[in-house]
């Protein structure tokens, strides 16, 4: 998986970014920093396509090419399942069924998968996370914001996504919850190779660089 | 009185704020939510249950950290100005509320994003200005659950630093700060050491407050 960001230039009424050039392949676990307002969820958006599939600026120069496509130009759903984009204002937004374990039977169905392969899926998981098969079957309704968050994004481990972006999803996980973060994030990039940006503020996971967005520019 | 500023009055009377001390951060949030949404999709705006809400949206300000928000003004300081004169039971803005919410921006530092749409703000923006907004309608209680969460530490330093100064002040009319948090966090100490807090464990605050669902 590579994803390049090719002068890429941005503003909603002023602008946000003048130039951003980087290179996301897999197994990059990014911690993307800056103040508030920088825009960190700004270039999730843009990493994700939805901007400016779902919502413009006033400006877009330059480009995003992922796996050699543009993501100025495709819409997201053109890249599925490469894309996991977890929002934590949104989470809840993209769940479509009341429990993980539904999520999965759907998702196993649109990618022509059997229910064995979801329980591999299960075996592979459980050891990061042992109450994994319990926490399928909890209602999303009983989930706290943080723990909706981790549904999502083992839902996009499960359909195989590469670039995996997680805006401000641990701000209010507990310690136990943080830890099966942790576990799931370190399994995704160092066994499914995925590529992981996250945006946090105070939170460096060990092995990964640290991206800084700071008055328009991306500091590597 | 009804039940629910029974309720909070009872944990946080007049001249006490609240440290709610909670196993895991979110269940202040889980609660407001529960107890504000409740009433809207099954009965009408002008039914009891939604003239109930009405009066706790007079009493208590609310900061949540993953809801949508709405704001009804296209810019950041004239929401706050809208805020300052809907305390007084007023809908139209007066230059005196203007020049006041102007002050608070400033106190807060945020006067930068006066002129901005409130929906243009990043998450943590749109925090600040939500807090603000809701300080400004001089609540009885002002909620908070996990009030760092989404800040840069020099954002949390500052919101700390103004909650401070209002407790300093001693604001009237008065305001009981409530807060949501994980034990032995550093970041409210500052606020413990310049008011009167009770604390209190989320169990216990639950045993008066009930499960609004």
């Amino acid at each position: 998986m590579e994803c390049r960001l090719d002068n890429l230039a941005f503003s909603w009424k002023e602008p946000l970014f003048r130039s951003l050039n980087a290179v996301l392949t897999g197994g990059d676990l990014i911690w993307l920093r800056g103040e508030n307002g920088s825009g960190k969820s700004t270039l999730l958006m843009l990493l994700a396509g939805m901007i400016p599939h779902f919502q413009r600026g006033t400006a877009y120069g330059g480009d995003i090419i992922l796996q050699g496509r543009s993501l100025k130009t495709n819409p997201p759903k053109t890249f599925f399942p490469l894309i996991g984009y977890v929002d934590s204002r949104h989470a809840g937004l993209y769940l479509l069924n009341e429990s993980l374990e539904e999520e999965l039977l759907l998702a196993a169905s649109i990618l022509n998968q059997s229910r064995q392969e979801i329980d591999l899926f299960l075996d592979e998981t459980g050891e990061i996370f042992p109450d994994m098969r319990g926490f399928t079957r909890c209602r999303f309704s009983s989930f706290t914001p943080s723990e909706r968050c981790l549904a999502l994004l083992l839902l996009y481990a499960f359909q195989g996504a590469e670039l995996i972006l997680l805006d401000e999803v641990f701000k209010t996980a507990d310690p136990e919850c943080m830890m099966v973060w942790e576990g799931f994030i370190r399994w995704l990039v160092r066994e499914r190779k995925a590529a992981l940006v996250y945006t946090c503020h105070g939170l460096e996971l060990e092995g990964g660089a640290v991206w800084r967005l700071q008055g328009g520019d991306l500091v590597i | 009185m009804d039940g629910f500023s029974g309720m909070l009055e009872a944990l946080a009377p007049e001249g006490v704020s609240l440290l709610l001390e909670q196993h895991r951060p979110g269940l202040l949030d889980g609660w407001c939510e529960k107890l504000l949404s409740q009433p809207l999709p099954r009965h009408s705006l002008w039914s009891e249950p939604a003239r109930r809400l009405e009066r706790i949206g007079g009493l208590a300000g609310w900061v949540p950290d993953h809801f949508p928000l709405f704001f009804f003004n296209e810019r950041v300081l004239e929401e706050t100005a809208a805020a300052l004169s809907a305390r007084r039971g007023q809908v139209r803005t007066e230059t005196a509320d203007r020049d006041r919410a102007a002050a608070l921006l400033a106190e807060l530092d945020i006067m930068h994003l006066g002129e901005r749409s409130p929906y243009t703000l990043s998450q943590g923006e749109t925090k600040l200005v939500w807090f603000l907004v809701q300080y400004a309608k001089a609540p009885r209680w002002l909620l908070l659950d996990h009030l760092p969460s989404g800040l840069s530490p020099a954002w949390q330093e500052k919101l700390i630093g103004f909650i401070r100064n209002r407790i300093m002040a001693a604001d009237t009319p008065p305001v009981s700060w409530v807060l949501g948090a994980l034990p032995g966090e550093e970041w409210y100490e500052p606020l413990l050491a310049a008011g009167n807090w009770r604390r209190i464990t989320w169990e216990s605050a639950q045993k008066i407050l009930g499960d609004p669902g």
